[in-house]
């Protein structure tokens, strides 16, 4: 009889057993789809930027400032898409940001930055052309 | 004909198998993007002479020496802010570098809480 009992209850724990870790699990899932693609840029050619420089008395001065930047060698396959251009000091902390569309013609981007920006903290310049 | 149902059901189970990887892909396409980061370089480093010219108590021009090879082509600009009044010029640097005397657009007068100021933009 005793033998019977804890048969019984050797196969009650068992099952609780295997419930108890049936129920622990509740996985449900999104769809997956991958694919790649290649992410490339507008254009191949070299962009070189060059600064127009003016006396500030105001801060940032009274110091020489940075309130324009000129970027030529812009291609056509460049033309009407997003920009942003990012003034940094050498240690990557940003100066100041300018954001516009890309010409439709021509090879120059002309850069305003308002407020100006320090020409002695002007160390880096980040472009980016999207779209 | 039992060879025929293995043949046939083997194809379906192939094709049930390419659905579904199909089904497990989509299509993307991505717009351009360029990202590019350049420094900023300086054409000298060193410690530069600056000397203002004066006349009868106001300052002419400000003379900016031991300019070196590499800072020959770039635009020296220069301004004097005598604290009331800021007077500004800028010439070009020789090509070998050396000593170049910019011209003041006016002639601020000599104070005691002068500054000078000077940035060379290119070559």
């Amino acid at each position: 009889m005793t033998r019977i009992v804890g048969a019984v209850l050797a196969g009650l724990m068992t099952f609780g057993l295997v419930f108890g870790l049936a129920a622990s699990l509740n996985l449900t899932s999104d769809g997956l789809g991958s694919a790649t693609t290649v992410v490339a840029a507008c254009q191949s050619g070299t962009l070189n930027a060059t600064y127009t420089s003016t006396y500030t008395a105001a801060a940032p001065g009274p110091g020489y400032t940075v309130g324009t930047v000129t970027i030529s060698g812009l291609a056509s396959t460049c033309y009407s898409k997003p920009y942003k251009v990012t003034l940094a000091t050498a240690a990557g902390a940003s100066l100041g940001e300018a954001t516009g569309t890309t010409p439709s013609s021509g090879t120059t981007i002309v850069v305003t930055f308002a407020p100006v920006v320090s020409a002695a903290s002007v160390t880096a310049i980040s472009v980016v052309i999207s779209g | 004909m039992k060879h025929l149902r293995q043949v046939v059901l083997a194809l379906l189970v192939m094709a049930t198998g390419a659905a579904i990887g199909a089904a497990a892909s989509v299509n993307v396409t991505s717009t351009t993007l360029g990202v590019a980061t350049a420094t900023v370089p300086r054409c000298t480093a060193s410690g530069l002479s600056v000397l203002q010219n004066l006349s009868a108590g106001t300052v002419t021009s400000v003379t900016v020496g031991v300019l070196p090879a590499a800072c020959g082509g770039a635009i020296l600009q220069v301004t004097v802010n005598n604290g009331v009044t800021s007077a500004s010029g800028s010439a070009a640097v020789p090509g070998g570098g050396g000593s170049v005397t910019v011209a003041l657009g006016s002639t601020p007068a000599v104070t005691a809480v002068e500054q000078t100021d000077l940035v060379l933009v290119g070559p």
